[in-house]
């Protein structure tokens, strides 16, 4: 259906009527930058939409001793123009700057852009039943899949976001009202996860669940950077991106490093044995090549996604380079 | 920075060789300016089309029940309820208004609705029950040609096959380079997207259709034969047009919301969305080509063979003129004694593919001038040398035994291509205050993935060919009225304005002919004589042809009236600035003063010399001008990534006379950004017949950012068979600047030790980093 404001399901949000959105049905609205397009080229049908950009929920970004909280409904834009949280992990503003296209980001939130469905063709095509639809295939394993996941799953599709690979880097944990009254706290790298047979869906957020906040311990000292191959200057979906917080000493030796990938999984894709690789050892061409070397093991290469280990690999030589010698 | 002559003082404001300003330009950038898709009126309806979502398809049973049962819905029509011809189209009429039984693509329109909402209208399509039996889709245009499928269309599976024979086609050379090339399938991507508002008459007997399209005329003759009408019942009047490129020269929306306004008797308005657009306009024609150049040691080419495919899609559109086009462009703007050139327009179940900026000689482009370089390489000479020794010149002939008479600068082209300095920036862009590098002047932009030390630079020619206006014997014309009172001069034309800046020159035509300041532009309509297309580069030369020649005779109108006043010969007055003077006396008349009490009214059309069909071997002047341009694209590739920055397009281009040089600035410089998208990420992803990427999220249009600094020298060589001297600059920007581009990823390629073929475009990552 055409999602407008003067659908009949349109709601605004009282807490207090949590049910509203407990079934597969309903969604929750906020940015609406992912949600509309969908709706409109009838591949979500959507019976209301329960609006949650003026309730309660935080939109604010701040630091609490070591630890940052930012409110879901803060944009794209207000992290980006935060000088605080910029200058601390330059790599949240540098991610979503990258992302979309300024007006989208004044209008998007930060708890959709970690909610956004796949930017898979074949998912985006009402006319396709494709297996995160609920259908028995993938036809972009077999298919066009030039922009997909090195990945060997029932699906290929890719996590859109640019800011989740530096949140699971930064080992961010989002805070959840359930929908039956509890509140829980989750790592993001729980939240986002490989869709499995009976969660078809890049995130584990149950119906009628809702991201209250984003927290993550301040980073300190560690050097943080993102970078994202794109084939045009702006507003393009990473081919592939590379998320690095770490952490050097004044010996020039890593005491931690955390690398994830977007763009070749359809998670935040942490380069678990690069950051291994690392840990422990100057930062040098050496050490630098035997992580990027280690970026692209244990994915699989499709028929036409070839080319993004190349990429994966060259992103993580070049987030660390300028990271030597200081 | 554009580099363009310096101003010219000694021209009167606002004629001919000035750049003033544009009567629609204001407007578009306030945002007042109303495009077709802002029209409106009380009470009308909104119309929407269903679409087919299969390539190929028998249509078993269409129930429209539950869709008449949805309040608000006031009509659902069919195949059933066109009352005309049941099909349409520019060169042969196979397409149908709604599909009769079969489906040929997807999109393919088969019903449409009026309702009193565009939610209601799309509800109403949802409604619509069609009962298909999948057909398997033809989709490789080579087993079209092959003969063995089953023809997809009663026309048959091949829509042109066209021999070319020149010279001694088993001529050798020393030399010889042989080469595929692909180009893929682009978008013209309007912004102003398709919209038309229909008008019926009281009675239903007629109906005025305001629409954003290229050719008032040939739509008022499509739409009247489909619905019955003779063509005067169907009145047309220009909308807003926000870019054409060619998608508008086929109908789209037109006949259905016309059908839909007589049905109901009310006015009807539809409107495409981004997504349907896609789907509701023709494409350039995805190609494969293959050639093989001969040459002597020095490198002069002694004989050219190629093979042309182009994918038609569906449906006829013009695929049979593109496809001349592009064999008669196969030697490209050289001289070439021997040819031989076979070319096809295949018919499958891909979208249909028609006009786009270029047409035809842009697929041929990239073949040849990736031949060119290959060329160079193998005679170890430089690229713009091998051009250079190759130059076409006036009087050389065409493999289709056409001499070119008119002006051929294209040794010039590349000279003063080549003086045109490269960029002084060092490879990454020079630094920022604080030391760092702006990320936006190397590839990859936003996404700070490179440093110069990763960057190889590259530099790439591009020289190119294009016929101006209609060939093949099709009687080209345009039509135009200008009167004169009081110092007033009011221009009527048919001709499209769309986005060019045609009615910016017809005025600027009328003041230098006729002397005065104030020109008002009549509405654009089908109440005057055809203007052609806008289309074909074309338009300054025949509606410019067409505007100075009404112009002109209202001038001698004019001159008889103030002979007869002051007992003087007409042939003695002239124009001198706003006055008419006796050029053999004292007289001087404001021609203000001399037209006051006057009304003139002169009606012109303007014909351009008859063009003959090919014969069997391809031999035959089938076309009417042409016009030449160099390119040279300067890039910055990241071999490791993949990725590419263009840094600048140096271009020279064969102009003829620039009539209004900003506006041929504009051009070239919008044509160099299509051009630059065909080379690195423009194309429509088609998967078993479905678009993939219909929206410009997934299917990449260059940003401003993604354009360079565009140097641009003008060659100014009036050329003597055009009206005015001008000739068409619309299509030449953005033919060779493809090839640059690509040519230059190659040179940079090579330098970092990487031989990529690059023989298809546009250029993706994976071509360049693996």
């Amino acid at each position: 259906m055409t999602l407008s404001p003067v659908t009949s399901g349109y709601t605004r949000w009282d807490q207090s009527d949590r049910r509203l959105v407990s079934s597969d049905e309903t969604e929750w609205f906020a940015g609406g930058t992912d949600l509309i397009p969908l709706a409109r080229s009838g591949v979500l049908d959507l019976d209301s939409v329960v609006d949650i950009k003026s309730s309660h929920l935080e939109r604010t970004v701040q630091r609490i001793d070591d630890r940052w909280r930012i409110g879901a409904l803060a944009t794209l834009s207000d992290l980006a123009e935060h000088e605080e949280l910029t200058a601390t992990v330059p790599a949240i503003a540098q991610a979503v700057s990258q992302s979309a296209t300024l007006q989208i980001r004044h209008r998007a939130t930060v708890a959709g852009n970690l909610l956004q469905r796949p930017r898979c063709s074949y998912f985006r095509d009402p006319s396709i039943s494709c297996w995160m639809k609920g259908g028995s295939d993938c036809p972009a394993r077999d298919g066009r899949n030039e922009h997909h996941a090195l990945i060997d799953e029932p699906c290929v599709a890719t996590q859109p976001s640019d800011l989740a690979s530096v949140l699971v880097a930064l080992d961010a944990d989002v805070n959840i009202d359930g929908h039956d009254g509890s509140e829980r706290t989750v790592p993001v790298a729980e939240l986002l996860q490989r869709p499995v047979a009976d969660r078809r869906s890049l995130h584990t957020l149950e119906s009628g669940d809702v991201i209250t906040s984003l927290e993550f311990t301040d980073p300190g000292t560690s050097r943080s950077t993102y970078l994202k191959a794109m084939n045009r200057a702006v507003w393009q979906f990473a081919l592939v991106g590379v998320a690095a917080i770490v952490d050097i000493d004044d010996r020039h030796t890593v005491v931690s490093a955390s690398l994830v990938a977007s763009g070749v999984d359809s998670v935040p894709r942490r380069l678990t044995t690069s950051s291994e690789t690392l840990t422990g050892r100057e930062l040098t061409a050496s050490s630098i090549a035997s992580a990027a070397d280690a970026a692209a093991d244990g994915l699989t290469e499709l028929s036409e996604n070839g080319y993004k280990t190349a990429l994966l690999r060259g992103l993580v030589q070049r987030s660390l380079e300028p990271m030597r010698g200081g | 920075m554009t580099v363009i002559e310096e101003p010219r003082t000694t021209i009167r404001s606002g004629t001919i060789g000035d750049s003033p300003v544009r009567p629609d330009g204001v407007a578009k950038v306030q945002g007042t300016y109303a495009f077709s898709s802002d029209l409106h009126a009380d009470g009308c309806l909104f119309g929407a089309t269903l679409r087919s979502p299969h390539p190929h398809a028998r249509i078993v049973a269409i129930d429209l029940s539950a869709a008449w049962k949805l309040n608000g819905v006031e009509a659902v029509i069919t195949a059933e309820d066109v009352p005309g011809q049941l099909t349409y189209g520019l060169i042969a009429q196979d397409q149908p208004v709604f599909a009769v039984d079969v489906v040929r693509y997807v999109g393919e329109p088969i019903a449409a609705v009026a309702a009193i909402d565009p939610e209601t209208a799309r509800r109403a399509l949802d409604a619509i029950e069609v009962t298909y039996e999948v057909l398997t889709p033809l989709l490789d245009p080579e087993a079209a040609i092959a003969g063995g499928h089953d023809p997809i269309h009663p026309d048959g599976n091949l829509i042109r096959h066209q021999h070319i024979v020149h010279g001694d086609p088993s001529a050798t050379g020393a030399v010889v380079v042989e080469g595929t090339y692909e180009i893929g399938m682009q978008d013209q991507a309007f912004l102003g997207l398709e919209a038309a508002i229909a008008y019926p008459d009281p009675g239903a007997d007629g109906v005025e259709l305001h629409v954003a399209t290229q050719w008032l005329h040939e739509d008022q003759k499509q739409i009247a034969a489909c619905l019955g009408f003779a063509d005067e019942k169907v009145r047309m009047v220009l909308g807003g047009v926000g870019g054409a490129f060619g998608a508008r020269e086929d109908i789209s929306l037109q006949v259905h919301t016309c059908l839909l306004a007589l049905r109901l008797a009310r006015p009807v308005r539809m409107a495409y969305s981004r997504a349907e657009s896609f789907l509701g306009h023709v494409h350039r024609h995805p190609a494969t080509i293959w050639m093989r150049h001969h040459a002597d040691a020095d490198g002069r080419l002694v004989n050219v063979e190629a093979r042309f495919v182009f994918d038609g899609g569906a449906y006829a559109s013009t695929s049979s003129a593109v496809l001349v086009n592009g064999i008669t462009m196969a030697q490209g703007p050289y001289a070439c004694p021997n040819g031989m050139v076979d070319g096809y327009a295949a018919r499958t179940n891909h979208l249909p593919c028609g006009a786009m900026r270029g047409f035809g000689a842009v697929q041929a482009c990239f073949a040849y001038e990736s031949q060119m370089d290959k060329l160079a390489a193998a005679c170890g000479v430089e690229p713009a040398e091998i051009r250079l020794r190759n130059a076409m010149k006036t009087g050389d002939t065409l493999f289709t035994g056409q001499p070119v008479l008119n002006v051929a600068p294209v040794e010039d082209c590349i000279r003063e291509t080549m003086a045109l300095p490269l960029p002084d920036e060092p490879v990454g862009g020079t630094p920022l205050s604080d030391g760092s590098q702006d990320a936006m002047k190397l590839p990859g932009g936003a996404g700070r993935t490179a440093d110069a030390g990763d960057i190889v630079r590259g530099i790439g020619w591009g020289v190119s060919i294009k016929n101006l206006m209609y060939s093949e014997n099709f009687d080209d014309y345009s039509t135009a009225r200008c009167r004169l009172a009081d110092g007033v001069a009011t221009l009527k034309f048919a001709t499209a304005e769309v986005g060019q800046g045609f009615i910016t020159i017809a005025a600027q035509i009328a003041r230098s002919i006729l002397g005065v300041d104030e020109v008002e532009l009549d509405q654009i309509d089908t109440h005057i004589g055809s203007a052609g297309s806008t289309s074909a580069s074309r338009q300054t030369w025949m509606s410019g042809g067409a505007v100075d020649a009404a112009c002109r005779a209202a001038r001698e109108r004019l001159f008889e009236a103030v002979g007869t006043a002051h007992g003087i010969e007409p042939i003695r007055l002239m124009i001198e600035g706003t006055d008419v003077i006796d050029t053999a006396g004292d007289l001087r008349i404001p021609v203000v003063e001399a037209s006051s009490g006057l009304t003139i009214d002169e009606t012109i059309e303007y014909h351009h010399p008859p063009t003959e069909d090919l014969d069997e071997n391809g031999q035959g002047n089938c076309h009417t001008a042409f016009a030449f341009v160099a390119h040279r694209a300067v890039v910055d590739v990241d071999p490791e990534l993949g990725l590419v920055k263009v840094v600048q397009i140096a271009t020279a281009q064969d102009v003829g006379n620039a009539l209004n040089p900003l506006s041929v600035v504009g051009q070239i410089e919008g044509g160099i950004a299509q051009g630059l998208g065909l080379a690195v990420m423009e194309e429509i992803i088609q998967i078993d017949g479905v678009i993939r990427n219909g929206n410009f999220t997934d299917y990449l249009l260059p940003t401003f950012l993604d354009m360079p600094p565009v140097l641009a020298t003008l060659i100014e060589q009036p050329d003597p068979h055009a009206p005015l001297g001008a000739k068409g600059v619309g299509e030449p920007p953005c033919i060779s600047s493809t090839p640059a581009v690509v040519a230059a990823i190659r040179d940079a390629l090579r330098q970092a030790g990487i031989d990529a073929p690059l023989d298809r475009v546009p250029v993706r990552p994976a071509d360049i980093c693996l």
